[in-house]
């Protein structure tokens, strides 16, 4: 009966772990089938010259030069907003809260985490509506106040990982650093950070992938159709997303509708790279811990 | 005015309480220099927070109560540690101690040594080398490491890690030492080498240990404190370690 049971459980897993990769793989496997033959220059520069358009010297229209200029710089400004605050949230959590602040502001978080990103998205809106009426008249919708709404959004996946990976340190090694007399700062910066490193990478890897992916908070907060590259933190935007959403939704043929599953392929391979970055930034700081 | 036979650490009427609850009982221990103390007694019993009673580790940890003094003899000072008597980090160097499993930083053997060295000492350069070196020849690791100090200290032995875990300790230039079962996590030929340091070592250090293995506590120990439900209900002096038979039957009545 046990092993009948270990065999069923080996199964479940087996079959589990299989499906995820059989989803991947025919996820990437449609888009690469419906999207690479459409990614060529004109996808990303349309009609304008590539060199031209790349240096930002001429406007492109038709291609998604301006919408990957414009993801790239949300996902690394929300990045830099979310991430310092989320890790030191995070050790606050860990090592500073009192229990009772613990879960007070473990329930704020959980709520945060479980926010709908439209409702994200209002809340920015409504901030410059607020300001517009009060001592910013000027104010408008564009990149930072995006950046900040998303690293709202994403900020709870990184304090919920930086707090499990600190909370993960056995207590022999989170005694260590006290032990031998460092101060509690010390011992965060030299012991235990560098011992939850790869575990908060993994909450930054995740961020920057809901960072790159959502539509809803930008949908209000700045991205329109055709705004070029933001050239300053409160210029409008475009962003991968909201491209493909509007090419699925309004193409006018085919061609537009592959444009967007190449649009999609471009996004997955942007979002890939900022991985990859995260990963290196991580193994570039663990080795310098490591060794000096 | 400081008399050189007072004991390097007076505990008197300690009383340690986690959440409200008592771990330590008017522990009355004094540790002179030269000698290995060692702490028995069943899981529970409160020997290594009275370890970590000596260095304040205890504190680490939320809603710690202690109560009671605790004295320290230190470069012709005296006083006691719950009373400020020195710095917390100053504290925790001057009495150091390492842990049951070895516990090695993910970094290299050199860098295990060095981080605490720059950190609370701010050394660098000739200096912070000669430290190193002579802490590693102190539990003979020198030889087995020297021409590669830049490997991770992940990949020595468990034996040579634990030395290394005291070298990182030693370095530091403590009084005191206090062990929480060194050897449980090693085999016996490592063991047995670690034994043999510690023998050495106290020559220079007060040493308080922490010990499961009865044997080894003979060979070890000067002194023999029986801790249970956290109060010391017995103190072996080495007289009592002699006899094997003697020494069984009266642990054996404590616990």
């Amino acid at each position: 009966m046990q092993r009948a049971s270990d065999r069923l459980l080996a199964g479940w897993a087996w079959l589990s772990g299989g499906g995820v990769l059989l989803a991947v793989m025919l996820l990437l496997g449609f888009l690469v089938d419906r999207g690479i033959a459409s990614i060529d220059l004109a996808l990303f520069f349309g009609d304008t010259p590539w060199l031209e358009a790349a240096l930002g010297k001429r406007p492109v229209f038709g291609g998604i030069w301006s919408a990957l200029a414009g993801t790239f710089s949300l996902v690394v400004l929300s990045s830099l907003v979310a991430i310092p605050i989320g890790i030191a949230s995070g050790i606050y959590l860990v090592e500073y809260a009192s229990n009772r602040w613990r879960s007070l502001l473990g329930f704020m978080v959980d709520l945060l985490s479980g926010t709908p990103s439209i409702v994200m998205g209002l809340f920015g809106f409504t901030i410059i509506l607020a300001l517009r009426k009060t001592f910013l008249p000027g104010a408008r919708t564009g990149l930072l106040l995006a950046a900040v709404c998303i690293a709202l959004l994403i900020l709870p996946y990184i304090i919920r990982t930086t707090e499990s990976a600190l909370d993960g340190i056995p207590e022999n090694f989170r005694l260590l650093g006290p032990s031998l007399g460092l101060t509690r700062w010390q011992n965060m910066k030299k012991v235990l950070l560098p011992l939850a490193s790869r575990g908060i990478l993994s909450g930054a890897i995740l961020a920057i992938g809901r960072a790159a992916e959502d539509t809803a908070v930008i949908l209000l907060t700045g991205v329109v159709a055709h705004a070029g590259i933001p050239w300053s933190l409160v210029d409008k935007f475009e962003a991968l997303p909201f491209r493909i959403y509007y090419l699925a939704a309004e193409h006018r043929n085919q061609q537009e509708l592959d444009q967007g599953f190449a649009t999609a392929l471009v996004l997955l391979f942007l979002t890939g790279l900022l991985f990859l970055s995260a990963v290196l930034l991580q193994r570039g700081v663990e080795r310098r811990w490591k060794t000096r | 005015m400081i008399d050189p036979a007072d004991p390097i650490v007076a505990v008197t009427g300690l009383m340690v309480r986690f959440s409200g609850k008592p771990v330590l009982d008017e522990v009355n221990l004094s540790l002179w220099a030269g000698q290995i103390t060692v702490i028995v007694g069943p899981s529970g019993s409160g020997k290594t927070t009275l370890l970590r009673s000596i260095n304040r580790l205890n504190e680490c940890f939320p809603d710690c109560r202690t109560e009671g003094s605790i004295r320290l003899r230190l470069d012709g000072r005296c006083g006691d540690i719950n009373q400020d008597f020195l710095t917390l980090p100053e504290l925790r160097r001057r009495v150091g101690m390492v842990f049951q499993t070895p516990a090695v930083l993910p970094f290299s053997i050199k860098k295990n040594l060095t981080m605490p060295l720059r950190v609370t000492l701010g050394m660098t350069g000739v200096a912070l080398a000669e430290r190193v070196e002579r802490a590693l020849r102190e539990v003979t690791l020198w030889d087995e490491v020297k021409d590669r100090l830049h490997d991770a200290a992940a990949t020595l032995s468990g034996g040579q890690q634990q030395r290394l875990c005291l070298a990182r300790v030693l370095a530091l230039e403590p009084k005191i030492l206090l062990l929480d079962e060194p050897t449980a996590s090693l085999d016996f030929r490592a063991a047995g080498r670690i034994e043999e340091l510690l023998l050495k070592l106290k020559e220079k250090y007060t040493i308080l240990a922490v010990s499961h293995s009865l044997s080894e506590t003979r060979r070890l120990a000067d002194r023999v404190c029986v801790l249970r439900e956290g109060r010391i209900v017995h103190e072996l002096d080495r007289e009592h370690l002699q006899d094997p038979a003697v020494f069984h039957r009266l642990v054996d009545a404590a616990f």
